[in-house]
């Protein structure tokens, strides 16, 4: 249940949808129980978790939003950052959690997943419905965007209120 | 291996997610290379403020989607439907509440900070067993083992006599878990112990639900009249349902 709020608290970017996505994906998963192979419980859920909010968002024609950022990482590669900034930064909860949000969904899902609900990359290739390596390259490449989102966020003593 | 070779693999190692062999070549290029093992903590740190940032479910959310799933389920489950047949509709129905009892138990397991707590618990108790301190206070009767909380804990714990439901009391103690005092009772199952570990919570109460079994024993967690309660022992699932059924009908009579 908090893996499912989670994930659509996430995904959807604020409480009010998450509660509603989470009411529609247990009805959804009682209604597909017989479709339940086995497995990981937890995986399953958040699978269908995942499809609710992916069709309710499409339904709001955001997808658009989704599927972009290709392109615009490879710039972000090289930047150095520095450590000591950015070890105060991630200490800032507020600072994290903006930080995550401004993630394209498809390096956002993979790092929660990861990160918050410790799946393993096999389990999150099979929850996202891609492959192991395309996991491995979005976690990687999420975490080098959240680093450097956390070392460019403006000094938040100086900046707004925290 | 290189710093290249390393910095591809650097996540995958931090992730445990790499063979044994790779991890351990990993591990002695860090211990090697200075750049890549600040790299390293680096990621680390980055890693557990990511977790840090899980989002809390919101009060009463559990309650709505029971409520809501209670709903869509009379409806649904007991209007008749030409492609279902009875048995199939009362599979359906069981389907229904194992699913929702699984999921809605889980409260205490998924997330990192009920994880600790549920694995303090659980040394708590092997502690217990294997220690000399099974209990400060011992006694069989709970006049001499509800006072003797008092002044020790920033509540008052219901104590119940269970002997005659076959759940003698057999002492008390204070314990320090998830950064608080608590309550751990002492009872006896034939030769076995439960310690039923109490604590004041400003929760919704909640049924009695197992938690997958910690290192071998079994977890039943329950919230009722501002307290949570944690009962863990080597008794087997049923026997404990029955002590946390005994020991909630004395604490809260109405019920």
């Amino acid at each position: 249940m908090d893996a499912a709020y989670n994930l659509a608290r996430w995904l959807t970017g604020n409480e009010h949808d998450a509660r509603d996505m989470v009411q529609e994906s247990f009805l959804r998963a009682l209604k597909f129980f017989g479709n339940f192979r086995g497995g990981d419980a937890r995986a399953w859920l958040l699978t269908i978790v995942r499809n609710t909010v992916y069709t309710w968002l499409k339904r709001r024609q955001t997808r658009d939003h989704l599927l972009q950022a290709e392109e615009d990482m490879e710039k972000f590669e090289d930047v150095s950052v520095n450590p000591e900034q950015l070890l105060e930064r991630s200490a800032n909860i507020k600072l994290v959690r903006d930080a995550i949000a401004q993630l394209p969904a498809e390096f956002r899902e993979v790092v929660v997943l990861r990160e918050m609900e410790n799946f393993s990359y096999k389990e999150i290739a099979d929850i996202v419905g891609v492959r192991i390596g395309t996991v491995m390259s979005r976690l990687a490449r999420g975490r080098r965007q959240l680093q450097l989102i956390l070392s460019q966020s403006r000094d938040i003593s100086g900046g707004r209120a925290s | 291996m290189n710093c290249e070779d390393l910095h591809r693999l650097l996540d995958a190692h931090a992730d445990d997610e790499l063979d044994p062999l790779r991890s351990a070549e990993a591990e002695l290029h860090l211990q090697s290379c200075n750049a890549c093992s600040a790299a390293y903590e680096n990621l680390l740190a980055l890693k557990r403020s990511i977790s840090a940032a899980h989002f809390p479910t919101p009060d009463g959310l559990r309650e709505s989607v029971l409520t809501g799933v209670r709903r869509t389920h009379s409806v649904a489950t007991f209007t008749p439907h030409r492609d279902f047949r009875p048995w199939l509709l009362s599979g359906l129905a069981i389907a229904a509440s194992v699913l929702l009892g699984f999921f809605l138990g889980q409260n205490l397991s998924p997330r990192s900070s009920n994880q600790a707590l549920l694995a303090e618990i659980t040394d708590s108790h092997i502690r217990s067993l294997f220690g000399t301190h099974l209990t400060d206070v011992v006694s069989f009767d709970q006049h001499t083992v509800r006072p003797w909380f008092e002044g020790k804990l920033d509540f008052a714990p219901p104590v119940e006599d269970l002997s005659g439901h076959e759940f003698p009391l057999v002492g008390g103690r204070v314990e320090y878990i998830g950064g608080r005092p608590v309550a751990a009772l002492v009872y006896q199952r034939r030769k076995h112990f439960i310690n039923l570990f109490i604590w004041p919570t400003g929760g919704t109460a909640k049924p009695v639900a197992a938690i997958k079994p910690q290192r071998g024993y079994n977890v039943l967690h329950w919230r009722m009249a501002g307290m949570n309660y944690s009962a863990v022992s080597e008794v087997n699932e049923d026997d404990l349902r029955k002590f946390a059924a005994a020991f909630s009908g004395a604490a809260n009579p109405s019920h």
